[in-house]
Parts: structure tokens; sequence; C-alpha cells
């Protein structure tokens, strides 16, 4: 590729992106070498091998770089399903190979005196300085969209749910859902006309408990009922969630 | 070839020109965007306003710059690219970080699964067309796998790099066929104002990615038709890449492109009596082989999935036209939820008439100078199949048809309005003047197009996961549902109404069934289980049924987020539908957040 800056310096891109991308750990920054590596490499090598005649200006190649890039990643999808399937190593490895098996090709029909065009126009340090306020300006947009905020109209509530922890134990969960720190009084019945085990429960927002509670008969010898019912310490007497299930006899299959 | 960029030359000293300064107001009006729709999550006001003000402070600015004529074609494709990725940002912060459209979590599926299982076609149990077409999902799996990046942020950057592609591919076709950036630059602007570039063009599913794969195979064949004849055969693999892209990618948009194809290797042949290249009908060949080798061969499903709203939408017309059943009312969603304010329907329907009147203006411009060229024949039948699919719109089952039809047929529309001339008015010699007035047409089409494609009480976010006072957060209840079917159930098949459906999809990553086939809506709705609704789990092994409370629960747009404390109250099913589960013999009640209950149908089998 002697003479053709551009196509040594997709080929050379190439390689590099797809290493760091693959070697580093820290997902963002790993995008910042995956994303010309995707979105722009493949495609502006193939543009460069077959549109040797058909010189385009620096402008039309973006979109058809990108373009091109899309088209490589869609079918390329499909050639690896085929290939050993669709992981890392070989995603980075079928783009790299597609940039430098196009980028050769270009070398070999481009006329050696014929210039590559991926050079852009330096832009002025004011529109420079803008432009980078303007990306601050979406970033920080960006940043208050991925941002929780508190919404006091919304309706806050209370999770229970409850599941069999083996033969002879249920697990039960309460997630607090509410806009306070909230407490609770868990009642979980084995068997009809038994007592009642009671747990009480104090939760943050957004915080779960699960407590797995074995039932005091040990495991039953027929299918048996299982009740948790989940009271609000503000709201003693009124039952506030219920949920209930069943432990099985042990061995006996369940679909 | 034709070296585009020399088409206007670039005045001395106009380094960047107006960039800076408009990045700068973009990323303002993203900021305000994203304000409102911060209001909007904290349930407070005035969010809207917001809104719509950022928007304004995005796209006016650009506008009026893009109707001057000292720009130059450097200058005008960066303004395109930056309207056309600030309006991909108003949409992302609407929604980071899940995403919340029913199509989305359909294709984000897709997408986890390739992910987990390294390989494509994986059945979607709520969308059975879509495995079949996985050039999105093959593309966002990349993106996935290489950099270990969560579904959602790879969607919306492959997302956004096809945003990106699509507006620059439009502006050179445009440029291409017009010989005139200024043209180019407003058309591609004027694309803005399409129904479905703001929201439903911008989400993560396959015709996002696939429409700009269209448009780029379009710039290619306007480029290749003033490429010399020695130099013709190089288009090949590039079109053939991009033809190949879309039949992998999206059904509709293949078809569309086998359209354009045809279109086009007929008009050329209307008026140069030749079938000789660049005449692209061995591409129209091609392209409809490799569509009908798809079609029959792998996503046969697709068959099914289209003839059944093709023909609803036929019967609709004919019943609307026959007097059967009315017409359906404008700015009308597929639910009854939302009312649009009058104002904004004036702006939207207003939009229309503005681009009705310039329609002839178009036209006429068209025929005095571009008779003869075969790209501006073909836009000017699409802006007039434009209006015609408007017209589908007041029949009630043609409403979706008409909608997308509409996003294609203006890539016509926009390129004969620009060419309309309206730029150049000089009201009283005083040019700033003319261009303000195009500058405020221009507002009132973008604006009005999002008005139009997207419900307005769906325009702005709403809360899905809030902040409570101690740093923690909290998430909706049909959010917490699905969060909680993933922790905690291991395997079995739900059934649930599509928003909790949807979620159950992903984040849920479950198996799932919504929807009239199998008939889970109905079973989930009436107060009474019949055997056959029963027969029917078991025969579909929906082990889990999902029952809620809300009936917004049906509704895949609006379904996913908190109850708000506003003074109306939410729309409920009857109690007995939703505790009927309970009834049947061996279920037990698994889950319970309120508004959704969980049943496990086998629990005591």
């Amino acid at each position: 590729m002697r003479g053709h800056h551009d196509l040594r310096l997709a080929v050379t891109a190439a390689i590099v992106c797809a290493v760091l991308a693959l070697a580093i750990p820290i997902e963002f920054i790993s995008l910042l070498f995956a994303a010309p590596l995707a979105f722009f490499l493949p495609g502006y090598a193939i543009a460069a091998a077959t549109l040797v005649h058909n010189r385009l200006t620096r402008l039309q190649l973006l979109p058809l770089s990108l373009g091109l890039s899309l088209a490589t990643l869609a079918l390329g999808s499909l050639l690896l399903n085929y290939l050993g399937g669709l992981l890392a190593g070989s995603w980075a490895l079928l783009l790299v190979v597609v940039t430098i098996a196009a980028a050769r090709a270009a070398a070999l029909r481009r006329p050696a005196a014929q210039a590559g065009g991926l050079r852009l126009r330096r832009p002025a340090a004011a529109t420079l300085a803008m432009g980078l306020a303007g990306l601050v300006l979406a970033g920080g947009a960006v940043a208050l969209a991925y941002t929780p905020l508190s919404a006091g109209h919304a309706i806050g509530y209370t999770e229970l749910w409850m599941q069999p922890a083996g033969d002879a134990a249920v697990r039960v969960g309460v997630g607090n859902q509410q806009h306070t720190s909230t407490g609770y009084e868990l009642q979980v019945q084995f068997g009809r006309g038994t007592a009642p085990v009671s747990r009480s429960l104090r939760l943050d927002p957004g915080e779960q408990a699960v407590i797995e509670l074995p039932a005091p008969a040990g495991a039953p010898s027929q299918p048996l009922p299982v009740i948790a019912t989940l009271f609000r310490e503000d709201t003693p007497g009124l039952a506030y969630r219920r949920v209930n299930g069943w432990l099985l006899p042990p061995g006996e299959p369940s679909r | 070839m034709t070296r585009v960029d020399a088409v206007l030359p670039r005045p001395p000293g106009a380094r960047g020109g107006w960039v800076g300064p408009l990045f700068l107001s973009a990323g303002a009006g993203l900021l305000l965007c994203s304000i409102g729709n911060a209001l909007s999550r904290a349930t407070e006001g005035p969010a809207m306003t917001l809104y719509w003000l950022g928007m304004l402070v995005i796209a006016v600015p650009i506008f009026y710059r893009l109707t001057s004529r000292e720009a130059s074609t450097a200058e005008r494709l960066t303004l395109v690219c930056l309207l056309g990725l600030a309006l991909f940002g108003v949409k992302v912060v609407r929604d980071a970080p899940i995403f919340t459209f029913s199509d989305e979590l359909i294709h984000a599926y897709n997408a986890n699964q390739i992910s987990i299982h390294d390989h494509l076609f994986h059945a979607n149990p709520v969308l059975k067309v879509t495995p079949y077409y996985p050039g999105l999902e093959g593309a966002t799996s990349a993106l996935m796998k290489i950099t270990g990046l969560s579904g959602y942020a790879a969607g919306t950057i492959v997302v956004g790099t096809a945003r990106l592609t699509l507006v620059a591919a439009l502006f050179f076709l445009f440029l291409q066929v017009s010989g005139s950036a200024r043209t180019a630059g407003l058309a591609a602007a004027i694309y803005a104002g399409n129904f479905n570039f703001l929201f439903w063009g911008a989400q993560f599913s396959y015709e996002s990615v696939a429409l700009p794969l269209l448009l780029v195979v379009m710039m290619v064949l306007a480029v290749r038709e003033k490429a010399p004849r020695e130099a013709l055969r190089e288009w090949v693999l590039p079109l053939c890449l991009g033809i190949a892209a879309i039949v992998v990618t999206h059904h509709l948009t293949s078809y569309a492109l086998v359209a354009v194809l045809a279109a086009l290797s007929l008009t050329i042949w209307l008026l140069k009596r030749s079938w000789q290249a660049p005449n692209p009908w061995p591409y129209a060949i091609g392209a409809a082989v490799l569509v009908a080798f798809w079609l029959v061969v792998v996503a046969s499903a697709t068959l099914g999935y289209l003839s059944t709203p093709l023909s609803n939408a036929f019967d609709a017309i004919g019943n609307t036209i026959g007097g059967e059943s009315p017409p359906r009312g404008l700015f009308q969603g597929n639910t009854t939820v939302g009312v649009t304010p009058i104002g904004a329907r004036v702006v939207a329907l207003g939009a229309i008439v503005l681009m009705a009147l310039a329609l002839p203006l178009g036209l006429r411009e068209l025929w005095r100078k571009q008779r003869r060229s075969p790209w501006a024949i073909v836009f000017a039948l699409a802006s007039l199949a434009f209006f015609v699919s408007l017209l589908l719109r007041l029949a009630p089952a043609a409403w979706e048809t008409g909608n997308r039809a509409s996003e294609f047929f203006f890539i016509g529309l926009a390129f004969v309005l620009a060419s309309a001339g309206i730029q150049n008015w000089r009201p009283g010699n005083r040019p700033w003047l003319g261009r303000l007035a195009v500058t405020a047409a221009l507002a009132a089409i973008v604006i009005g197009g999002a008005i139009s494609g997207w419900p307005w009480d769906s325009q702005l976010a709403r809360p899905l996961r809030i902040a409570t006072g101690d740093g923690g957060s909290i998430v909706s209840p049909p959010l917490a549902m699905a969060e909680w079917a993933r922790r905690e159930i291991p395997e079995g098949k739900f059934a649930a109404q599509t928003a909790d459906a949807n979620l159950l999809l992903d984040p849920g990553g479950k198996e799932v069934a919504t929807g009239p086939n199998p008939d889970v809506e109905d079973t989930l709705a009436e107060p009474a289980l019949a055997p056959w609704q029963l027969r029917m789990l078991d025969e579909n092994d929906l082990r889990y049924v999902v029952s809620d409370y809300r009936e917004v629960s049906a509704d895949g747009l609006r379904g996913y987020y908190f109850p708000v404390d506003n003074g109306s109250s939410e729309a409920l099913f009857p109690t007995s539908a939703v505790t009927k589960f309970g009834k049947v013999p061996g279920a037990a009640r698994v889950y319970s957040n309120g508004t959704i209950t969980v049943y496990d149908m086998e629990a005591g089998r």
C-alpha cells in the first residue's frame, strides 16, 4: 500500500481499533475504538476498492462509508452465523479482514499517484470552541435524561412475592417501591389453621428483602398451601398484599 | 462524474461559516428538550412549553442558515447532519436509559438473544417475523460483543449512526439531482418534517437502519447515472451490498427498494427509450429476486404478517368510501387516550396546507427545469402519492398503512418543495424577509410533522424510574414486575397484556404471549374464565399469567409508567377480570404489586 496514505491509515486504524476495543474492559472507552472499526473503516475501504475511476469527493465518502459499513455489519452477521457464531473476536476479525482485503484491492487497482481523501479542513478556533460547547450542552442533556428525578405525583407501591425453596421452605420477597422508608409485618402461614410465622421489616425506598422460611413441619406428604400476607406498619390491621403458593411432596414432579 | 462539492464555490474566509454557533444553539435546544422531559418525568410543569421551545431552538437557526446563498456545500452538509442528529437526540433524551417504544423492546429481545446464543434466528414470541430480518440486531450484537455495551446503548448508537447516514445520503441524493447545494440542504431539512422522522424513524427498529440504507442506494444510483460509461461497473459491488443489506434488514423497505428501482428504470426508458446502462433495470430484477427468495425461503411468516393489515386497510378504504363505516377522526392514535390541543392541531394541519400550497410551485419548477431528469419525475410522482397517502388516514384500519407509506413518499415531496424556489422570494427587495418566511414555514412543517406523527400525550417522557429522598430509586409497577421475573423465574412462558409483555421481553428476557393470537388479550380482559381459555393457556404452555388492573397495560406506548395522582382516575379492568385466575385449582398468586398480579397456573400441580 505504498503511496496510499489513506489506505495505510485505514488498515492501521482497523488493527489498532480491533485490538484496543477488545482489550479495554471499560465499555465506553472500548466504544471509542469499536465505533470507527464498525461504522466507518470497512465501508471506506470498500468504497476505495471499488470506485477507482469514480473518484468521490471527501464529503460524499461520508454517507457511502457509513452506509457500506452498516451493510457489512448486516451481512456480516449472516456470514458469522454460519462460521462459528457472532463472537467478539470473530466480529473484530471480520471487520479487520474486510478492511485489509478491500484496502489491498484498492491499492492494487488505484494508480500510485492518486491520493486518498481522508483529510478534512481544520475548523477555525472559534468554530471549534463553540462546537465543543454545543457538544457539552448535548452531553448535559443526555446526562440529565439518564438521571432519575423525584416525582411527587407518582404513586408508590410495595411488591410481595413467594416461590418454593426446595421441598420444605419458601422464599418470600418484599420490595419497597414507596417514596419513603416503610415498615412492614410479614406473616406466612403453612397449611390451613396453623399459626403464621411473622417477621418485621423496615425497608428503604428501592430496597428489597428476601426471606427464606422453612415449613415448621418439614417437607409435606401432600400438597401444602402457603399464604404470605403483608401488613404495613402504619395500618397494622389491614392486609396490604397477599400471595400464595404450594409446597409439593418431595419427588412429585412440578411441571 | 460530477464533482458535487464544486457546484457552489466556497466563499473566501468562510471557514466553518455558522457551524460553531449552530452547534451551540442545537446543544442548547437539546438541553431545553431534556429539561422539558425531566420536568415531565418529575410530574411537574411547564414541560411541554420547554420541549417545543427546545425543538425550535434546534431547528430554526439551522433552517435560516440553510436558506442563505452564502453557505458552502460542506457547511450545508454539516448543518443537515447536525439537524438530523440533534432531532435524534430529542428522542434519546425522552427515553434513556431504556427502550420504551413497543417495537424497540421486541427488537431488543432479539439483540439480546443473539448476544446470549451467538447465533441469529432465535424465535421472537411477540413479533414472529422480526428474527428473520436480522440486519439491525446483527449490527447491534457486533457492538454489544466487542464493547460489552448493553443492548440499549449499542442499539442507540447503531440507530444514531444510521440517522447520520440517512441525512447525509439524502443531502447528496438531492444535490446530485438538483445540482444545487442550497436546494439539497433545504430538501433534506424539509424531510425532517415527515411524520415519522422524530420518533418512529428514530426508534430501535429494523426500518431505522433499512431506510438509511435505501437512501444510500438511491444516492449511489444518482451518482452512477452521471458517471462515465466505462466506470459504471465499479458501482456493482456497492449497489449489491446495499441491496442485499436492505433485504435482510426490513421487509417493507425492501419492497420500497424494488419499487424505487422499477420506477427509475421505467422512467429512464420512457425518457431515453433505452435499457442500456445506466438504466438500473438489472438491479430492479436482482432486488426483486432477492426479496422473493428471502420472503419464501427464510421469512415466509412475513406473508401472513403483512397480508392481514393490508387486506384490512383495503376493506377499510372500501367501507369508508361506501359509507358503511364512518371516517376516522384526525389526531387519533390506536387508543382514545390523550387529546391533541386545538393549537397543535392547527399547526399540524397548517403544515400540510403549506406543503400543499408549495407543491404546485415545485412541480412547475421541475417541469420547467428538470422534466428530462428521471429522478425529478420519480420525486414528483412520489410527492403526489404522499397526498394520496394522507387520505388513507381517514379510513380507520388504513391509517397505519398510509402513515408507513408516507415516509417513503416524503423523500420526493421534500425535493419538490425545496425546488419551488420560495427561498429566492424577495418581498420589497428584502431577501431576509423571504428567508424568514421560508424558515417559519420549515419550522411549521417540522413541528407539524412531529405533532401528526406521534400522540400529543406521548411526546414527553413519563416517570419510569424515579429518585427517592435518600438517594435511592424506585421503578414503575410493570418494570418492577419484569425485573422480578428476570430475577426469580428461571423458566416458563408468560401470558400478558401488550405493555407488560414487552417489558417481559426486555428487560425481563422472558418468553411471552400477548395479543389476539393466541387470544391472550381477551382471556386477560374478560371478567370470567371460559374453559377454552384455560385450555388455550395449557396448550400454549403459558404457565405464568400477568393480570393487570390497568386498561393502559394493553397499550404498547403508554403502559410502562408509574400511575400519577393528577386528579383523574385511571381506567381499570373489572376486579373479577384480574382475580379470576386465583380461583383455578392449583393456581397460585406468586407476585403482587397492587396493580399487577402474576399467577403460576401450575404451582399446585
